[in-house]
């Protein structure tokens, strides 16, 4: 009988973004236990809102992650204007949802690039990055900054949408979505991709329940789990939004599902242009968070993130608390990693889109 | 957003998490605050997005029983709340009770022993200066500990 050996994986690995640490049991060259540990990005973010005022600290919040930025800021100053009952206006929730969609298309095209350059294939990873500097562009055009836009403030947004700009998001989506077709077609029928990631990293239905996964992976294997059907802020009820999911909850479903998002959310922006409503683009907010407390959730790229505030009728917040979704999925990475062949660990990790700056906070 | 709020003693818990895994409702979240003598602890969870939190106060110096017995993914925030707050959860799952070290720190944990131990240096500095005339430096150079995260290795 083989011996178990321990492999250390990461935090600093070829395929890894950010440091994440992994200790893979292995017998031969199958991993029978992976055990996870985190803490080298840890800033104590949440602290920080002892110091810095309920305005301030929206910057702070964006800064938890540069990928889903614009998602942290929403989240934040939704919960603290749900303590405060403010009602933002619909354009405002327009546009919130708009620029979130767009943060959506742009990281699953930054993730798609990463998988494709894990697997070795330079080529489509540089098309995937290309398409994203499409998003990058359109986000500097209309909030003037390219990963954080501070555009979200309490009480609606910062900036609004003039009709050319409008005119100019429908274009380049539209322009875009020609390439983006082209290269799904790679990632769905490529041998190479197909022989790296079907069947590969299986999750079935009952795993992703009972291991508490969230976002594309939940909904690669099955679970329709979308915090997006249940918002009552955005404009996801107006559009009608529906979950995208796979059944198979392999690698290549998580694949899949995060190209057909990418076409979804495409869809959503295209209907927020459609039906932008006209009015003002944000509150006046008068005071402090009153004592009390506040739970709210945003349906972030990589699944359910929830956001918690408490007050204390001063202006700094006693207490803020993000569960991101990476939190949520490292136990389902456990899972999988489990029986899994060593060579196939970099691509699976990868395939739960890890955001370790995120989890740690 | 649709919530509602119940407040439980410490001793029920296993219970009403049991009741909750069985109505097949989903654990969303483990918040953990400091509180006046001791730790809040909000426990999430979520059926058709409908969000119920368990909500519990635990004195300092208590402990409370692990949920992974029922909900094995709540390791993560578990072992969260005793790396960075200190709260002792007992019987945590065999295979994923990081005993402390779960995060990496530079830097020692968990923080409110630290902000304690550092705020000890400080009267006792202050005491000796006003009473004795002296700096405490010179009396006692080693600071009162306070940095272990209890369970030990």
């Amino acid at each position: 009988m083989a011996e178990i050996t321990t492999v250390p994986f990461g935090p600093q690995h070829p395929v890894l973004p950010e440091p994440v640490h992994l200790d893979l049991e292995l017998k031969d060259e199958k991993v029978v236990r992976a055990i996870p540990s985190i803490g080298y990005v840890h800033r104590g973010l949440e602290k920080l809102v002892e110091k810095r005022d309920f305005k301030q600290f929206t910057f702070v919040a964006e800064r938890v992650c540069g990928i889903c930025s614009f998602g942290h800021g929403w989240g934040y100053v939704k919960a603290v204007e749900g303590l405060m009952g403010i009602e933002v206006p619909r354009r405002a929730s327009y546009l919130r949802t708009l620029w979130h969609e767009l943060s959506r298309v742009h990281s699953h095209l930054l993730w798609l690039g990463l998988a494709a350059d894990a697997m070795g294939f330079e080529s489509l990873f540089m098309t995937a990055w290309r398409l994203r500097e499409t998003v990058l562009d359109l986000f500097e055009e209309t909030t003037g900054g390219r990963v954080i836009f501070s555009v979200c403030k309490v009480g609606g947004v910062r900036r609004d949408l003039t009709g050319a700009m409008m005119k100019e998001i429908e274009d380049k989506l539209k322009g875009m979505r020609k390439e983006f077709r082209a290269m799904s077609d790679i990632f769905l029928h490529d041998g190479t991709i197909q022989s790296r990631l079907a069947g590969i990293g299986v999750l079935s239905l009952q795993d992703a329940r009972d291991f508490g996964c969230l976002g594309p992976m939940a909904r690669a294997s099955g679970l329709p789990l979308d915090y997006r059907c249940a918002d009552d802020e955005g404009a996801y009820k107006d559009l009608h939004f529906r979950p995208v999911t796979e059944q198979a909850g392999d690698c290549l479903a998580r694949v899949k599902v995060r190209l057909e998002e990418i076409e979804q959310s495409i869809d959503l922006i295209l209907g927020c242009l459609e039906n932008m409503p006209e009015g003002p683009v944000e509150v006046p907010v008068k005071g402090f968070p009153p004592a009390g407390e506040y739970f709210t959730r945003v349906e972030q790229p990589r699944g359910e993130a929830v956001y918690y505030v408490k007050g204390n009728g001063t202006k700094n917040l006693e207490r803020f608390r993000l569960r991101t979704p990476t939190n949520g999925n490292l136990p389902g990475l456990v899972k999988i990693l489990q029986g899994c062949d060593l060579a196939d660990v970099p691509n699976i990790i990868l395939t739960i889109d890890p955001c370790i700056s995120c989890c740690e906070r | 957003m649709q919530q509602q709020f119940i407040e439980i003693q410490p001793l029920d818990l296993p219970g009403r998490v049991a009741r909750f895994k069985k109505e097949g409702c989903r654990l969303v979240q483990i918040l953990c605050t400091r509180v006046e003598g001791g730790y809040e602890l909000t426990y999430s969870f979520d059926r058709n997005y409908f969000l119920y939190h368990l909500r519990l106060t635990v004195p300092e110096g208590a402990s409370v029983m692990s949920v992974t017995s029922m909900f094995w993914y709540a390791f993560v925030w578990e072992n969260e709340i005793h790396d960075l707050f200190g709260l002792d959860i007992r019987f945590i799952s065999e295979d994923v009770d990081y005993r402390g070290h779960f995060f990496h720190l530079a830097e020692k944990t968990p923080w409110h022993e630290l902000q304690n131990a550092a705020h000890a240096k400080q009267a006792f500095k202050v005491n000796l200066r006003g009473g004795l005339g002296i700096d405490a430096s010179a009396v006692r150079k080693d600071a009162p500990a306070g940095t272990d995260n209890g369970k030990g290795d």
